[in-house]
């Protein structure tokens, strides 16, 4: 799938599966990464994402390219960038191919990938009204 | 000594501001641009394996800076 990877729009998974519908395509496998409302140990009430935009479609074009060589699959990916709330999808990768076994494998490929690779940070907003830039780096999962 | 641009996004453009101007001699190379943005206020609190991108690609340490280039520095990257 073409870009644009990065939107400032809710996500639509509706849209991901129609965009990759094909009858030769029998596993179509997606994973949605939703907002959650803790980290570290923390309450969070939201996440802020932002991103060099221009550095992140080349590298999201890049990993869906491929990604779709390597596993013979179709790919979708969008990552959200804005204000979220607990709750909301802030990326959405989907894997369509013949086999499932090759849809597994290359959602989870592209997942990491954007992960180590793309240009974007989250500021999380926490229930007590503190803020703060979120460093995998420092340990957690992100 | 010219004028490099330097972009800056998330915690890095809180602390150091966005773009910043870099005087330095070019061409530079990437350890030397590093060592010169760790010089700048504040930037003490940058790591020491800061990562460059020139041209939208990460860069490697042996790559060298003319001043033509887009230059950015990245932090941790958090996506997902």
């Amino acid at each position: 799938m073409v870009g644009p990877y990065t939107t400032t729009s809710p996500i639509s998974h509706e849209a991901l599966l129609v965009a990759l519908a094909s009858p030769g395509h029998g596993a179509v496998v997606s994973f949605v990464g939703v907002v959650r409302d803790h980290h570290d140990g923390r309450a969070v009430v939201g996440l802020s994402y932002s991103a060099y935009r221009d550095m992140a479609e080349r590298e999201c074009g890049n990993i869906v390219q491929e990604t779709e060589a390597r596993f013979g699959v179709r790919i979708a990916l969008q990552h959200r960038i804005g204000d979220l709330a607990v709750g909301d999808a802030a990326v959405l990768v989907v894997a369509a191919a013949p086999h499932r076994d090759a849809a597994f494998d290359a959602c989870r490929a592209v997942i990491d990938a954007v992960k180590r690779r793309v240009p974007i940070w989250k500021h999380e907003h926490h229930a007590d009204g503190s803020s703060t830039w979120v460093d995998p780096t420092a340990g957690g999962s992100g | 000594m010219a004028f490099l641009h330097v972009r800056t996004f998330a915690r890095y453009a809180e602390l150091l501001g966005d773009p910043i101007e870099l005087d330095v001699q070019l061409p530079i190379s990437v350890p030397s641009l590093s060592a010169a943005l760790r010089r700048l206020p504040r930037g003490d609190l940058l790591p020491a394996q800061l990562l460059i991108a020139i041209d939208q690609h990460l860069a490697q340490p042996d790559q060298v800076i003319v001043g033509t280039e887009e230059v950015a520095i990245l932090p941790p990257l958090a996506g997902g």
